[in-house]
């Protein structure tokens, strides 16, 4: 079930090689751009568009797996670099973040919450309640920490534990970002970001971090014309299969258990809808929804557009 | 121990999210969404954590809803059930 919004894949994704050309040589007066690719559906995308704009000669691949990173990643990331014909290269940056102190701060925080927790052998993801059109419930951060026979331990995180765990997690998403930089720098490439809408709008990025890029072709998008746009500009159906994840915390975790809470053919569904203006009721009658799980949607997106908005902002001056 | 009357339990919540939140304004109805006045999830926590202490009661992950948390008018209705029962 979807409601007609006549976006155009194929038109857009020609709009965006062209974008991507001009911008690049353009406007930013790059030669070619750098880009981190994870395996996941936002990177295999933006990496056919530069590929498409700009040449498989002036692309490079970076992919920047740490410790807990699922190998299935760089798997995918490397098949599809070879099959574009474009330079990729592997820094792992698990050295780095443990100059950081990134692991140890992180798992002190987790053991905090989770005094059973064992670094050595246990896994952990960070979570928010699930079920958003059910119980219009608040977003409050959980910790589940995973035993090696399956068992799951869920506690409740308090600020200064999901303050710990985010900062330390963060160190990640900046640690590539210099290394992005490094490699661009060197080439006199632009660093080309990977961000959606999604992630953009509500605050899923690290600021600095992954939201440290010099363009961001895909910002606009929702994650599902994120997708559209896949498939038409042939993105390996094993990267659009693949369920979209945080590749942050050890534990496998999905993006819509971490933050989003829904899954995106509903979630865009509705937001898009709402951006338009078009009245609950109707929203609700479209996606088979009472009005009220509607609102708590609603009232969940403008949570985090309004509580992220910092992340969003240039530096302030007086 | 005593129960404390709707009044009193609305002061406290009132008086914590004044002292907490810069942006929470006290004249403002109570029934103004907390998310309006600067309560993002973390101070959400916080919320939770210091009705536990100073009510001594305890919030399941399922009660931290809009409902009952999204403003100060659910807050003081959502703690005068839990101490009533």
């Amino acid at each position: 079930m979807t409601m007609n919004t006549g976006f155009n894949p194929v038109a857009e994704a020609g709009r965006l090689v062209e974008w991507v050309r001009t911008t690049c040589i353009s406007t930013l007066k790059r030669e070619g751009g750098v880009i981190g690719v994870s395996g996941g559906i936002d990177s295999a995308t933006v990496l056919q568009l530069a590929v498409n704009a700009l040449g498989p000669d002036k692309v490079i691949v970076l992919m920047l797996p740490d410790r807990d990173s699922s190998p299935d990643s760089a798997v995918l990331a490397e098949e599809m670099a070879r099959k574009l014909g474009v330079k990729a290269f592997v820094r792992d940056i698990t050295p780095a973040l443990e100059g950081f102190g990134c692991y140890e701060s992180r798992d002190l925080a987790v053991k905090s919450a989770v005094p059973e927790f064992d670094p050595a052998t246990d896994k952990f993801k960070i979570v928010l309640p699930q079920n958003l059109l059910g119980e219009a419930s608040l977003n409050i951060f959980s910790a589940v920490v995973i035993k090696p026979d399956g068992r799951q331990i869920r506690r409740r995180l308090s600020p200064t534990q999901v303050n710990e765990i985010v900062a330390a997690s963060n160190l990640k998403q900046r640690a590539r970002m210099m290394t992005l930089y490094h490699e661009a720098e060197r080439r006199n490439y632009a660093v080309i970001g990977t961000g959606n809408k999604n992630e953009h709008d509500l605050g899923f990025f690290v600021k600095y971090g992954d939201g440290g890029v010099d363009m961001q072709p895909i910002r606009h998008l929702f994650k599902t014309q994120v997708y559209a746009i896949a498939r038409e500009i042939g993105v390996p159906e094993e990267i659009i299969k693949r369920p979209p994840t945080t590749d942050t915390y050890p534990a496998d975790t999905t993006q819509e258990e971490f933050f989003y809470r829904l899954p995106f053919e509903l979630l865009d569904g509705i937001w898009e809808a709402f951006e338009k203006e078009v009245p609950a009721e109707k929203i609700a009658s479209t996606f088979n929804l009472q009005v009220g799980q509607v609102n708590n949607v609603i009232a969940d997106l403008k949570d985090k557009q309004r509580t992220t908005e910092y992340l969003r902002l240039a530096p302030l001056v007086p | 121990m005593t129960i404390p009357t709707t009044d009193t339990i609305r002061e406290h919540i009132v008086g914590y999210l004044a002292e907490s939140f810069p942006l929470f304004m006290s004249d403002t109805a109570d029934d103004t969404p907390l998310a309006d006045q600067g309560v993002d999830s973390l101070g959400m926590t916080n919320i939770v954590v210091y009705l536990e202490q100073q009510f001594q009661i305890a919030i399941d992950d399922a009660e931290i809803t809009r409902k009952n948390l999204g403003s100060v008018q659910g807050i003081v209705n959502f703690v005068n059930n839990k101490l009533s029962v």
